[in-house]
């Protein structure tokens, strides 16, 4: 059995990818197997240690597809986009996109945004942990606004969607959210993903708050953003100090 | 020809292990009551993958159940047995975690998982077996040499189930597992689940006497951890997988019994991971190998 996999013209190497393609490029089937049907245990396992992988980082999008699909959807990714890292938690990133292509995705747009939340709150967990470094704020002192940037903790996320993000996922973790709550907006409403200490938490902030910090995550600065901002509600000293005080930030460097 | 200077590899980690040290494999619904309080158990053993993130919840759960046991590092992805090589990023990340925690142990598999495919490198997210061949002991050689030059401490290299048989070996498993222990100065990692999952696929007369068989060819020397585990039973001609999903089988037990009986004082491991039982359960398990320990090995001596 299985004699092209050993034909002696072939490296290790080569007939370890022969191996793995044989794994790949299948899907996987339920069992039991009877013996011959090794490679289908190997199929099989793959999808199920994706499917828990992707269960622990995309709960909330679990919960709302079922796991049917979710299973199925988590079998499109494997073949689309195969794990190039050892660390399952690393994998997946993807998933909002196939789930918007589906025809679940379609039918219910929402929940592709729910899993671009789930993606940030994963990636929010797994951040370093920050530490803001008070003496970089001296440079507020000693330099214009305009030679400023500032980096964002690592565990920030921003996302935007017309659909009530933060409901649903209030929602899916207490019932007693009332369901009246769960409504569509009219325009994108902003959402940052935060850590406060080792808990993530996501809340809607304003557009000018978005605004800002995308562009201070494009590397630009202080002062041409506030430039940008000009006219419109937007308090940088106010925004800074509860940036600071809810561990938001990083540090502020020369830009 | 090995580059790794054994000698000087701390040697004394291991044999710092005295009789009978008994863990259970720590799994996140056993997070809470597992770190709440410490229990009658000598050590934990975690999924080095679980914990290679830059920060977080879990890195701080790691340091709470170092305060209370101590830690095995088991990795699952490092794919010694790669004939593309091991992962340099996963490698640096262990190394980290190492020399944070400290662990008592650190082990991974005889498999590989690293390929190129289509013309990028996957993991292919499964212990795949390795070819018993030559050229395979080198790439592992090469593979654990580095790894231990990584992280400053032997590896414990643990034998695979295999669902797929590969006709062409130049050596037996034992075989194989001897050499390789002779080449780079790691220990093995006897689990006697995957012994009994592996006579099961081969249609073995006797599960118990291959396993026992299996044990008489390993030298005890080279030894320097057990797993127990239970996997799902299925139908004669259906393929077992190690799928640590029941409770340690009688027979499973049994095997243990000999082990112990013919390795010695080898720290142990219980293993569950799917279908996950109490942590009051998970405890008893560890309990009963104790006192199989206690038994065969003696206690407190």
């Amino acid at each position: 059995m299985n004699s092209r996999l050993n034909a002696p013209t072939l490296t290790l190497a080569q007939r370890q990818s022969r191996f793995a393609a044989k794994i790949f490029n299948q899907p996987a089937p339920s069992g039991p197997f009877k013996r011959g049907e090794g490679f289908a245990v190997y199929r099989r396992n793959l999808l199920a240690v994706a499917e828990a992988a992707l269960g622990v980082t995309y709960p909330t999008a679990l919960r709302l597809l079922g796991y049917t699909d979710f299973q199925a959807l988590v079998a499109e990714l494997l073949a689309l986009h195969r794990p190039t890292r050892g660390d399952w938690g690393e994998w997946g990133e993807q998933l909002p996109a196939v789930i918007s292509g589906s025809e679940l995705g379609r039918k219910f747009p929402f929940i592709a945004s729910v899993a671009e939340l789930d993606w940030l709150r994963h990636c929010a967990n797994r951040a370093a942990d920050n530490q803001f470094d008070p003496l970089s704020a001296q440079l507020l002192q000693s330099h214009s606004v305009d030679d400023i940037g500032i980096a964002m903790a690592r565990h920030v996320g921003l996302t935007c969607s017309t659909y009530p993000l933060v409901e649903i996922l209030d929602w899916h973790a207490d019932s007693a959210v009332a369901e009246d709550q769960l409504q569509v907006s009219r325009s994108p409403r902003p959402v940052q993903v935060y850590r406060r200490e080792y808990r993530v938490e996501q809340r809607y902030i304003t557009q000018t708050d978005y605004r800002f910090t995308l562009g201070l995550r494009a590397g630009r600065s202080v002062g041409s953003l506030l430039d940008e901002l000009d006219g419109q509600d937007f308090d940088f000293p106010v925004w800074i100090e509860q940036a600071i005080g809810q561990n938001l930030i990083s540090h502020l460097y020369l830009n | 020809m090995s580059i790794i200077n054994h000698s000087a590899l701390p040697k004394a980690r291991l044999s710092k292990v005295v009789p009978p040290k008994v863990g259970v494999g720590l799994r996140h619904p056993h997070y809470e009551p597992a770190l709440s309080r410490a229990a009658d158990i000598d050590f934990v053993e975690i999924h080095t993958e679980n914990f290679i993130m830059d920060g977080g919840a879990n890195l701080a759960l790691l340091e709470r159940a170092r305060d209370l046991y101590d830690i095995s590092f088991h990795c699952t992805a490092l794919g010694l047995g790669s004939a593309v090589g091991v992962s340099t990023k996963a490698l640096t990340k262990l190394a980290e975690l190492v020399e944070r925690f400290d662990p008592l142990l650190v082990s991974d598999h005889l498999c590989f998982c690293w390929v190129d495919l289509d013309g990028r490198r996957v993991h292919a997210g499964d212990l795949l077996p390795v070819q018993r061949t030559r050229e395979s002991l080198g790439v592992l050689a090469s593979n654990i040499d580095r790894v231990q030059q990584a992280i400053g401490r032997p590896l414990l290299v643990e034998n695979v189930t295999a669902y797929v048989n590969e006709p062409q070996q130049d050596f037996s498993e034992t075989e194989f597992l001897c050499r390789l222990v002779e080449r780079t100065g790691c220990s093995l990692l006897v689990d006697i689940n995957n012994l009994l999952v592996n006579a099961h696929n081969m249609d073995c007369q006797s599960p118990a006497d291959y396993a026992m068989s299996w044990l008489e060819q390993i030298p005890p020397e080279a030894v320097g951890e057990i797993h127990l585990a239970g996997y799902t039973p299925v139908l004669r001609g259906e393929i077992a997988v190690d799928d640590h999903a029941a409770p340690v089988s009688e027979l499973g037990w049994h095997i243990y019994e000999y082990a112990l009986g013919r390795l010695g004082d080898v720290p142990t491991l219980v293993e569950w991971d799917n279908a996950l039982p109490s942590w009051a359960e998970l405890q008893a398990e560890a309990m009963r190998a104790r006192r199989v320990g206690n038994a065969i090995v003696g206690a407190g001596e």
